[in-house]
């Protein structure tokens, strides 16, 4: 049986703009009526804003069935974000990888999207995260893969890389 | 024109004594009317009124006429005169209703220029009077008028009236009255320089006319009759202004009254508001002024409303301004102010009430923490939406969170409180719009989901324990709880409320021992008591069929001699795991799965054969349930089984009990009857814990009455027991009946009912149930026909 808290109180519980990063895994549920693509549209144009508008930013990998997202804003943000994506119905089987204060934002200024239509090439650590298999070296690992992956994107110019 | 002419004409061709008679009548009538006109303007709508109008005019005309004649008989034109009868009442006429046509005008309605238009009116009305009337004037003579002279009268005279009316306009009272004596010098001017600026001319040629009044003929009547009409003119008015005044006064003061009135209060007559006070004004968002004038119906909201005054208290909307509708309760009485009828309105805001009722209904139903339905408003929706019992389908799920209690106990009621919103929130989420969800308290939920389908229960099952699981974020902690969830589906888990409850409930115990943060759906296998049940039946159908039971046997003695006179068989079911199973567990289970009459049978026989081995003096008694009378053939089966043992009919009494005589009397009586008319007697079992009815002991045929083990245990400790065992000793005796006291365990209570003249007694003290054999050795060692007390044997 699981711990009550997998992750005990942060340095300063009252601070709630400290930056937090947040990241989660979950799976598409089945019985949403809408097709995978028009559902990531959606949940960008709806998402993506509100993020923006309240210092959230981060990453979204999306494989057919799979989201990864990588949140890194306020903590309180983070916490409200979470549990609308925790009602949300779209979400099954969702897990939270990591909830941690950090220094700063690896994802910048943009909330981001990355579609990985097909295994992205030497990211194996993102397509264990996408199955739910946590990969060597932990989140650290992941979210440099992540990173290098976004980078590759943007240098090949495959898709737009940033949205907002 | 001369102006000696006028001083000539004044000293010399008047009587000025008559002359100063008119000007009094002049005055008097102008002062009367214009008082009327005071007293009635302030009174509401009566200025304007017709009535007093014609009551001025009349008074005004009159005395204007009246001045005329009276003045024209002080004229003393040398020669002898008359007054032809049609231009002086034509003339009496035409003054009255000109000055009517004008007051309205005159009284300034349509501002100052009407006024003064009305006022010139007037005047000309009182130069059309002067010249028709001196058109019925006749004496030997011609009347020449002097062009510039009348103009110059006319012209005064009007102007002078016109000056008075606008006079009256002004805001000073002193002004107002002082302006009197403008009319006054109207009229004068009108006929004194009228007559002054007038010649005679003889001529004896001149014709009287055939009507006409001689002026000394008319002095006196005309005088006389003017100041009666003056005279009642002015009394009449002052009087009814009085009324009207003191009226006004009462309503002011009732309106001063009202106004501390909290409630609102509004003075209605003929279905429109005359007055309301500021709480009704405010009740209506208007003024006080506002609402005088309105008709009462258009207030409500309801337009049924008639006859307020007829209905007693009652709820009603108020419209408001911008279209709102304020709750009210409204009362209307009857009431006379000043002699008239009037309806005196109170409205009574419930907005308060209503609000406070709506917060008190809040609180009663509400859970404060969540806002969700508490347990007592969803006891009241489940009982609501499975009623009526049986028909309705639907799913209760009851939801337990799993390790909030220590959330609770470790960070505090505060973070508790947080985690139990968000997981209201969540469960929330993951219903279905019409699905009711509620906290029962702590950090149970429980939710009705109606009309579903089994997949769609467990779809929703299943998104509640995922949405649960998943973490909750808050300030900074990570909290994992999760839930477990019972599921029951009625009709088929539970048609009552309670039942239903239970069966989820047992539900949610089974996803709990399963390993929480998962879902159950009732299954019997999970209720222990339906398992125990069927167990017992399965054990029972073997039993029946192995013939596993076997029959007890307690004694019977007689009270007074303590001789054995018999027994009363007593099923017992030896069990291999459950030891000696009880009547009372395994006989209702028997009659429900329709096992008692193989039984029943079974026991008879046995008992039947054990009884024919003892002395021909006993008898042995046999319990037999209603379902077993109820048996197509009972009667045959009783026949038969005493054939089959070849015991004498009357050696075999039949035990039932009263619950076994409620249905179907009739049918009852027949059967007992029957068997009664064998020769086998019946006992009425337990008597007391029934109905105790009297006259059922009358209807069937018993012979005995067992009183029950309760009374007797209790009959040497309560005295309100004893005198009932003795009343019902007493009443068996009265009937006929052998008393039979069950339950006798102490020597007290022996003696206690051989005291009250009991039949027979059975007890623990005498003898418990007991196998055939033990019973055969406990008779042989009686005393043979003992006499007095018995031994008290202990089995």
């Amino acid at each position: 049986m699981k711990e009550v808290l997998i992750n005990f109180a942060p340095t300063s519980a009252a601070e709630v703009s400290t930056l937090y990063r947040l990241i989660y895994r979950s799976e598409e549920s089945i019985t949403a009526e809408h097709s995978a693509s028009e559902e990531l549209q959606r949940l960008k144009a709806t998402s993506a804003y509100r993020n923006a508008l309240n210092g959230v930013t981060g990453a979204l990998l999306y494989r057919p069935g799979r989201f990864l997202q990588i949140l890194e804003g306020p903590r309180q943000q983070l916490e409200l974000t979470f549990e609308r994506i925790c009602r949300d119905r779209r979400h099954r089987k969702l897990a939270l990888l990591e909830f941690a204060a950090v220094d700063h934002r690896r994802f910048g200024q943009w909330a981001m999207e990355l579609t990985a239509h097909d295994p992205v090439s030497g990211a194996d650590v993102i397509n264990l995260a996408l199955d739910g298999i946590a990969g060597e070296g932990g989140s650290e690992a992941l979210l440099d893969a992540v990173s290098a992956a976004f980078d590759r994107q943007a240098a090949t110019d495959l898709t737009p890389a940033s949205s907002i | 024109m001369h102006w000696h002419n006028l001083i000539f004409c004044l000293s010399e061709r008047h009587d000025q004594q008559t002359v100063i008679v008119a000007l009094i009548i002049c005055a008097a009538g102008i002062c009367i009317a214009q008082g009327i006109a005071w007293g009635v303007q302030d009174l509401p709508g009566a200025a304007g009124e017709p009535r007093w109008l014609l009551l001025r005019a009349l008074v005004l005309g009159c005395a204007i006429w009246a001045t005329h004649f009276v003045a024209m008989i002080g004229y003393l034109p040398g020669l002898p005169v008359a007054y032809a009868a049609l231009p002086t009442l034509a003339s009496l006429v035409v003054v009255t209703v000109l000055i009517r046509v004008a007051l309205p005008f005159h009284d300034g309605h349509g501002g100052r220029r009407a006024r003064i238009a009305g006022g010139a009116a007037i005047g000309g009305a009182v130069v059309a009077m002067h010249y028709i009337g001196m058109a019925g004037y006749y004496l030997p003579g011609r009347l020449v008028h002097d062009p510039l002279g009348s103009s110059v009268s006319i012209v005064f005279g009007i102007a002078l009236m016109a000056g008075g009316a606008w006079a009256q306009g002004s805001k000073r009272r002193g002004l107002r009255i002082a302006a009197l004596c403008l009319p006054l010098l109207s009229v004068l001017t009108i006929h004194l320089l009228g007559m002054a600026t007038m010649t005679v001319v003889p001529d004896s040629s001149a014709a009287l006319p055939l009507l006409a009044f001689s002026a000394d003929s008319l002095t006196i009547p005309i005088a006389l009759s003017m100041a009666l009409l003056l005279g009642a003119a002015m009394a009449t008015a002052a009087l009814v202004i009085a009324r009207h005044r003191r009226g006004l006064a009462e309503r002011k003061r009732l309106e001063s009254f009202a106004n501390l009135a909290l409630e609102g209060l509004l003075i209605c007559r003929d279905g429109v508001i005359l007055a309301g006070n500021h709480s009704a004004a405010d009740l209506l968002d208007t003024t006080i002024t506002e609402l005088s004038g309105r008709p009462l119906a258009t207030m409500f909201a309801d337009p049924m409303i008639i006859d307020l005054a007829e209905a007693g208290e009652q709820a009603v909307g108020l419209l408001v301004p911008g279209g709102a509708i304020v709750p009210v309760r409204v009362l209307a009485r009857r009431m006379t102010i000043a002699g008239a009828n009037h309806v005196i309105v109170a409205l009574r805001d419930q907005r308060d009430r209503l609000h406070t009722e709506m917060e008190l209904n809040k609180l009663a139903n509400e859970d404060p923490l969540t806002g969700l339905p508490n347990r007592r408003s969803f006891a009241n929706a489940l009982a609501e939406r499975l009623a009526p019992a049986g028909t309705r389908q639907l799913t209760l799920m009851m939801i337990d969170l799993d390790r909030f209690k220590s959330v609770n106990d470790t960070l505090g009621h505060a973070m508790g409180d947080a985690l139990l919103v968000r997981a209201a929130e969540r469960l929330a989420a993951a219903l279905r719009p019409g699905d009711l969800l509620a906290r029962l308290g702590g950090d149970e939920f429980a939710v009705i989901l109606t009309e579903t389908s089994e997949l769609e229960v467990y779809d929703v099952a299943q998104r509640i324990t995922d949405t649960l699981s998943y973490p909750f974020l808050i300030a900074g902690y990570v909290l994992e709880i999760g839930a477990s969830t019972g599921i029951a589906r009625a009709p088929r888990d539970g048609k009552m409320p309670e039942q239903l409850t239970r069966s989820a409930d047992l539900a949610l115990y089974s996803a709990k021992d399963a390993g929480r943060c998962t879902w159950k759906q009732f299954e019997e296998s999970m209720d222990g008591r339906i398992q125990h049940r069927r167990h017992l039946e399965l054990d029972l159908r073997r039993a029946v069929a192995r013939r596993e039971f076997v029959v007890h046997f307690q004694p019977l003695f007689a009270a007074a001699s303590g001789e054995w006179i018999g027994a009363e068989a007593l099923v017992r079911w030896p069990h291999a795991t459950r030891g000696m199973v009880p009547p009372v567990e395994f006989i209702p289970l028997a009659e429900e799965v329709g096992l008692i009459g193989e039984i029943g049978y079974w026991v008879l026989l046995q008992a039947c054969r054990e009884a024919a081995t003892w002395p021909a003096s006993t008898h042995i008694a046999v319990n037999i349930s209603p379902s077993q009378v109820a048996t197509p053939g009972f009667v045959d089966m009783v026949a038969m089984t005493l054939a089959q043992s070849g015991l004498a009919a009357h050696r075999l009494e039949l035990e039932l009990t009263e619950s076994a005589l409620i249905s179907d009397e009739q049918r009852t009586l027949a059967v007992l009857t029957a068997v009664r008319e064998l020769g086998v007697s019946l006992a009425m079992d337990d008597f007391g814990t029934g109905y105790a009815s009297l006259s059922n002991l009358h209807m069937f045929p018993f012979s005995r009455l067992k009183i029950d083990r309760s009374f007797i245990a209790d009959c040497t400790s309560h005295a309100g027991r004893a005198s009932l065992v003795r009343a019902i000793i007493a009443m068996g005796a009265n009937l006929g009946l052998d008393v039979t006291a069950e339950g006798v365990e102490t020597e007290a209570q022996r003696q206690f009912v051989n005291g009250l003249g009991c039949d027979t007694l059975q007890g623990y003290l005498l003898g418990r149930p007991m196998p055939a054999a033990a019973l055969h050795e406990m008779v042989d060692a009686l005393p043979r026909a003992a006499a007095g007390v018995p031994l008290a044997i202990c089995a």
